[in-house]
């Protein structure tokens, strides 16, 4: 905990696989400085130049939601989970490239959620040591516990072996999402945005599995495609921008009002008065460099590592001025807000 | 290392190239920003230097000095420039030269802390020369949730005009346009006074310790350079000026031998009418009345002080010939203006 780079929102880290990188000595290298440095500059982009043109749309529209309705609702939700995922990523891979210039690797937070076909593998990329720490001292002990062996037990009898196995485990896991919402903040926007429907996403896929299946066999449809895999992403990602709405509204009033008003048609006509049309441009270039990075990287075609070559010096002074005339801080605008910190 | 360095030095000519550009240019709009950075232009030769606000950069014409006095002078005045920003500025003008006389309008005596403005600092640090007074300056005038870093690298600062750069941006991206005739502002426009500001009763007439600390640094780094030091405050209306100020001013000139004036009281003596000789209702004086009170303090050096008339120096009666022509040209330029316009757009806004 002491550790300076590693803010409370994570990446968490057990003492037990972390006293070897903290305490073994560690000699300076070069690679590691600018490794380092790349990833603190990849994590800057985030925040600066995508994360804080978000937030100023997103807090505009959800500020005076009651004068928005339909694509303006629509884009803000979406456009809050980018801000919430480039504010977060961005703030761990500063830690993370803090870390390596000092020589010390950190276990990596997030994988690509984005590209994530189900709601539970986008949970399975997205802030991944805090769903290990939740895995292995909450979820586990949970499941194997006397109360849910005795549970398993009981329903074997009266719903089959098949179906018993699985109360146990839907119930493990309805606790251990209602405790991510409390840990949040505890509001019941964050038990039901973050928790309860993340659980119900996650149970609906599990029950639905065989059903939906059936059906592509039915109507022959090739689940083996890009077309069928874009589908799958842009419906996680509508989920997971769906359930944020509730973390985002200040009340569960707020977020159900702000969810009837999104189905009021309205066009995006005057939405340059909210931040200007170039502001946008920027942000959707940078949304989409960012998602072909990601989706490169997780792929292995490139990395964030700095190997000397005329590129990858031109690149990275391509990058330092992106920041630095595209990025939004300084006077005049709020420092880059770790806005996960609050939670 | 050989890759290294050359991409390093690709990255400072960008990141000086896109400071630059960012950086507003002062040339079409808000002026005054060019005032501290003209000086650097100009032939160090100068007799006189005159330090101050907008009523030093308003009230003397350097052109009408040298014309009808052959004294050389120039104006390192800036709006709303406070005492410690006239000293430093004083301190840079001394390592390029050794004036006979330093003018300082004491108007900047009442300013406190709660006068610092951003706008203003910018105004008159973006285009200054980099050096240890600089930073000493900043490190002075910096304001609430600022950083010295801004000052030093204003792409951080102005990154976000990048989404509003215009023409001017790029036309003075190398080279500034001359605004000042060697620091003065001129103005050709009148709008008369129409009402005499008598001020409020404050609480506390006292001009500030840090104030008049300064006042004592601009007097002591005179003497070390043997320049005589005059006192001036110029004939503006308002902000009021109160008799309580002017007390301490002569107390202190008193005490340290200095010469004080106070042409507010000599108003009719230089002829200042207020219905022709000012452009703003009587905050700062226009060309005319510039003119009336250069030529009132022209007189009065010639009497009290021993300066050199520089009209015999061919080479600076050179300068200032050309000086005058582009003087008379900006003249009858804002003449034209504001026969078209109704008012002078050479200074934007």
């Amino acid at each position: 905990m002491s550790y300076f780079p590693i803010l409370t929102s994570g990446p968490i880290i057990k003492y037990e696989n972390m006293k070897k990188e903290l305490y073994h000595g560690h000699r300076f290298r070069l690679c590691n400085l600018t490794n380092g440095l790349l990833r603190v500059l990849w994590g800057l982009f985030k925040i600066l130049v995508i994360s804080q043109r978000a937030q100023i749309f997103v807090d505009f529209v959800y500020r005076d939601f009651m004068n928005f309705s339909g694509l303006y609702i629509f884009f803000a939700a979406l456009l809050f989970v980018v801000q919430l995922y480039t504010n977060f990523s961005g703030s761990i891979d500063i830690i993370m490239g803090v870390s390596e210039i000092l020589g010390i690797k950190l276990p990596e937070n997030f994988k690509a959620p984005f590209f994530a076909t189900t709601i539970t593998e986008f949970w399975r990329n997205w802030h991944i040591t805090l769903g290990a720490w939740l895995k292995d001292y909450i979820f586990y002990p949970l499941l194997k516990s006397n109360f849910m062996q005795s549970l398993n037990k009981k329903c074997k009898n009266i719903f089959g072996k098949k179906i018993s196995k699985k109360i146990p485990l839907y119930l493990s896991m309805l606790i251990m999402w209602t405790l991510i919402g409390i840990w949040h903040g505890g509001a019941y926007t964050y038990i039901i945005g973050s928790g309860l429907l993340q659980f119900i996403f996650i149970f609906l896929e599990d029950v639905l599995e065989p059903v939906s299946n059936k059906i592509n066999k039915k109507l022959g449809i090739n689940t083996d495609t890009f077309s069928y895999r874009l589908y799958q992403r842009i419906r996680t990602f509508l989920l997971f921008s769906f359930s944020m709405i509730f973390f985002r509204a200040v009340t569960v009033n707020e977020a159900l009002s702000i969810l009837q008003n999104m189905f009021v048609w309205t066009s995006l006509t005057d939405i340059g008065e909210i931040m200007s049309i170039a502001n946008f441009i920027v942000m959707f270039l940078g949304i989409g460099a960012l998602l072909v990075v990601e989706y490169l990287m997780s792929r292995n075609i490139v990395s964030l590592k700095f190997k000397n070559r005329h590129r990858d010096y031109l690149f990275l002074i391509i990058f330092i001025f992106v920041i630095i005339l595209f990025g939004i801080y300084g006077v005049g605008f709020d420092k880059a807000d770790f806005i996960y910190n609050r939670f | 290392m050989k890759k290294f360095i050359m991409y390093f030095i690709l990255f400072m000519i960008l990141f000086l190239g896109f400071q630059r550009l960012v950086q507003p240019k002062y040339d079409e709009d808000l002026v005054e920003g060019s005032m501290t950075s003209e000086y650097y232009d100009s032939s160090k030769n100068h007799q006189i230097i005159f330090l101050g606000d907008c009523e030093v950069y308003s009230s003397y014409s350097p052109i009408v000095l040298f014309n009808e006095f052959g004294y050389t002078s120039y104006i390192r005045g800036n709006s709303q420039q406070m005492i410690y920003q006239s000293y430093h500025l004083l301190r840079e003008t001394l390592q390029y030269e050794i004036p006979k006389i330093v003018v300082f309008n004491v108007n900047a005596l009442r300013h406190g802390e709660l006068d610092k403005n951003e706008g203003y600092n910018r105004l008159m640090i973006d285009e200054m020369r980099n050096s240890k007074i600089k930073y000493d300056l900043i490190n002075d005038s910096l304001t609430k949730n600022e950083t010295i870093f801004d000052y030093v690298f204003p792409i951080f600062r102005y990154h976000s005009r990048i989404f509003e750069l215009t023409k001017e941006d790029f036309e003075y991206f190398f080279k500034d346009k001359t605004i000042t005739h060697n620091g003065y502002l001129m103005r050709v426009d009148v709008k008369p006074v129409t009402t005499m500001y008598e001020g409020l009763s404050l609480a506390n007439y006292d001009f500030s310790k840090e104030n008049m600390e300064y006042l004592d640094k601009i007097r002591e780094l005179c003497e070390k350079n043997d320049i005589e030091l005059i006192l001036v405050k110029a004939p503006s209306t308002y902000p009021y000026w109160y008799p309580e100020y002017d007390e301490q001013v002569v107390e202190y000139s008193q005490k340290y031998g200095l010469e004080y004036i106070n042409f507010l009281d000599l108003r009719d003596e230089i002829g200042i009418d207020y219905n022709t000789d000012t452009y703003d209702a009587g905050l700062h004086l226009n060309l005319s009345g510039a003119e009336k009170l250069t030529r009132y303090f022209g007189n009065y050096l010639q009497h009290n002080h021993n300066l050199d008339d520089m009209r015999n120096d061919e080479e600076i009666s050179r300068e200032y010939h050309d000086k005058s022509e582009y003087y008379v040209k900006i003249q009858k330029e804002q003449f034209k203006e504001l026969k078209k316009y109704g008012k002078i757009v050479m200074y934007g806004g």
